[in-house]
């Protein structure tokens, strides 16, 4: 019995006298060795308690305890240890895991810019190619969704898959139960993990056949494709009636400005006010040069005829004519009179409602553009989804892991009993 | 001793040995809570005070500072469920690894044994941690804070396991600091490192696989997503597993416990 300490004892001396400096934490080392040593053989026989001391006379005092000891270890770690052996021995079904990696990509590489680029797209934040994390995440909240379940066909599918008598009775799903407890079950053998840096998703199904491992895979790769392009279409059909409704809104601003102009033409009886009002300078330059021509022959005949002869006054009546059509012509382009339209004040109007009628030309034509190019880039921008690993068809069942299981039920059972059994020691510390 | 009558029924002896348990960890725990600091009656109030100031210490320096909300509406929220179970494990961790270092001229006693004292200090630091988070909520609730979860019993459950965990590394502690007295200090860098990865302020989204796989080693990672996980659905900086913290806890509640049995102080009173 004393043998192992002495020799312990014997070790921590040599350590000591070897090591030097570090001595001291050696020798510790050493010290609580021994300790420990002794503590342990002390452990294992019956503990020395006052209890004991005083009932010496009770031979039956060590036994129940031991008894105890024991009966609480068959019952909390054997039992459960043996039963889980049993089960994952004999009972436990295999589960063969089908894994699939997949990411959520946007096609368009391409930026949106130029000048008829429209403001649609960058508040849709549907140009070039960023938002694919978040798609991801959107694949990823949907497979671990109620609706992923009712998707893939709900407590039907559900049973046809796991609820088959070939599946032991703990890990089967039982039949006809809420839809609440089919996605609890499907949360247990479908789990899909978001690598947040890349965006990929990382699938794994467990299913009781490597058939159906596969086959649910394929089926929720399958759903997320249609949940991507469902999401897309719908912000695919929004942008495309925002620049719908655009084209329609400049449309009819085109037709307003266009029916201005004609009614304007209609009151003022001319087609064109500038056409007019050149016309009317036209001619009053030519005007301008007959009057002049006119005054120089005056001038010139002034001093050879006198000014009763005919020649002249016929010359001044020309000359008055001439004066009297520029009159006329200038009150025409100018005047203000009240019945008068004068050109000037006309001119001004229609200039307004051409300039309009330019610019709902040009919103027109621009929307009608912007329309052609949000559907032809949306066609572009559209997400799908990428695979990285198909999934493939499980050849071993790598589920249930069953030594570590049994590891793990054995562990948990021991930790128990050991919490309990030192605990009711302590007390049992007390026995008077 | 003698002036107790002794029975021969088992179950009588067991019962008796029982109230005697009850009462003398009542009576340490009395003692305890009186002699704190000093011989005051109000002592355990200032050893409530001591982690609440520092939770409040931590926490108001990071809301004011805080520029942006990593998740939810409120860095309250977020900054008070990452620090709530630091502080809620790492003082029972600290306070029953010190059992017997204080509490050990007791030991005098014949009947006070080792396992008493940390008993008796485990269901002080259970109470005070609870009188402590209950102050904690009640001031947040108080500054209109929302901080009452829309998951009560997943919050509730991390508070218990946050003290769980630091009441079961107390343990452990005790009886590695009767070994090798410099554990309460490294065992302090222990805790630090814990706080540090924790991400209690931070988030911690954008890590390498890597990264993540050797942050989940970090109990009280587990612990500060488990709570987060009440406030914010679908939270997951790491996959949470309660089975680790669990395994954690438990673990080194049976491993401290049975070291206590095989040293019983022995080492410490050398």
């Amino acid at each position: 019995m004393s043998t192992p300490a002495r020799d312990t004892n014997q070790a921590s001396v040599t350590l000591k006298a070897l090591a030097g400096p570090a001595g001291g934490a050696l020798s510790l080392l050493a010290r609580t060795r021994t300790v420990v040593a002794q503590r342990f053989r002390q452990m294992l026989a019956p503990a020395p308690t006052p209890a004991r001391e005083f009932s010496a006379g009770h031979t039956t005092a060590g036994s129940w305890v031991g008894r105890a000891l024991l009966f609480s270890f068959i019952a909390m770690v054997m039992a459960p240890t043996l039963t889980a052996s049993l089960y994952y021995g004999f009972l436990a079904s295999n589960e063969y895991v089908s894994e699939t990696r997949l990411t959520v990509r946007a096609a368009s590489e391409d930026k949106q810019s130029g000048p008829d680029s429209l403001a649609v797209f960058s508040k849709l934040g549907l140009g070039g190619n960023k938002a694919t994390v978040q798609d991801s995440y959107l694949v990823l909240n949907y497979l671990k969704s109620r609706s992923v379940v009712e998707d893939i066909g709900g407590d039907e599918y559900m049973e046809q898959k796991f609820s088959h008598s070939g599946i032991d009775w703990f890990s089967r799903l039982p039949r006809g139960r809420p839809i609440e407890e089919v996605w609890k079950y499907w949360t247990y053998h479908v789990s899909p993990v978001i690598d947040a840096l890349s965006g990929i998703v990382t699938v794994k199904v467990y299913a009781f056949s490597p058939e159906d491992a596969q086959e649910i895979a394929i089926k929720i790769l399958d759903l997320s494709e249609r949940l991507v392009n469902r999401v897309s279409e719908r912000s695919r059909a929004a942008a495309v009636k925002e620049a719908e409704a655009e084209v329609e809104r400049a449309e009819h601003e085109l037709v307003a400005t266009r029916s201005d102009l004609q009614s304007f033409r209609n009151q003022s009886l001319t087609i064109d006010p500038v056409a007019k009002a050149a016309s009317i300078g036209e001619m009053m330059g030519k005007l301008l040069v007959q009057r002049s021509e006119i005054e120089n022959q005056i001038l010139t005949f002034s001093g050879a005829l006198s000014a009763n002869s005919p020649t002249v006054r016929n010359q001044k009546n020309q000359l008055d004519a001439v004066d009297r059509q520029i009159a006329e012509l200038k009150k025409q382009l100018t005047s203000t009179g009240e019945n008068d339209r004068p050109v000037a004040t006309e001119l001004s109007t229609f200039e307004q409602l051409k300039l309009k009628e330019q610019f709902s030309e040009k919103k027109y034509t621009t929307a009608e553009l912007s329309l052609d190019r949000a559907k032809l880039d949306l066609e572009k921008t559209k997400l799908f989804i990428s695979l990285v690993v198909e999934p493939g068809l499980p050849q071993y069942p790598l589920f249930p892991e069953r030594g570590i299981d049994i590891l793990l039920v054995f562990a948990v059972g021991f930790v128990s009993w050991g919490i309990l059994s030192l605990i009711s020691a302590s007390v049992l510390d007390h026995l008077i | 001793m003698s002036f107790i009558e002794q029975s021969s029924q088992p179950t009588a002896r067991i019962l008796q040995a029982m109230k005697a348990q009850g009462r003398i960890v009542g009576a340490l725990m009395l003692r305890d809570m009186r002699t704190r600091f000093g011989r005051s009656q109000l002592s355990f109030l200032l050893a409530l005070f001591w982690p609440l100031s520092h939770m409040l210490s931590l926490f108001l320096p990071f809301v004011w500072f805080s520029k942006y909300v990593p998740l939810g509406g409120s860095p309250s929220v977020y900054i008070a469920t990452g620090i709530a179970p630091y502080i809620l494990c790492m003082y029972p961790a600290r306070m029953v690894s010190m059992a017997i270092t204080v509490n050990h001229p007791l030991l005098m006693f014949p009947i006070v044994k080792t396992t008493d004292l940390i008993l008796a200090r485990i269901a002080v630091e259970i109470l005070g941690a609870l009188v402590v988070i209950s102050i904690f909520v009640f001031l947040l609730v108080a500054f209109e804070v929302d901080i009452l979860p829309p998951d009560p019993a997943i919050a509730v459950s991390a508070i218990f396991m946050s003290i769980v965990l630091g009441v079961a590394l107390g343990v452990l502690n005790v009886v590695v600091v009767s070994i090798f007295k410099f554990w309460q200090f490294i065992f302090m860098a222990v805790m630090i490192v814990m706080w540090v990865t924790a991400g209690s302020t931070t988030v911690q989204f954008n890590y390498s696989e890597q990264t993540k796989y050797l942050l989940s080693f970090n109990p009280l990672l587990h612990l500060v997503t488990w709570m987060r996980s009440a406030y914010y659905g679908d939270y997951s900086a790491i996959p949470l597993s309660k089975a680790y913290v669990m395994g954690v806890s438990f673990g080194s509640l049976f491993l401290g416990f049975a070291g206590d049995r095989l040293l019983r102080g022995r080492v410490l009173l050398q």
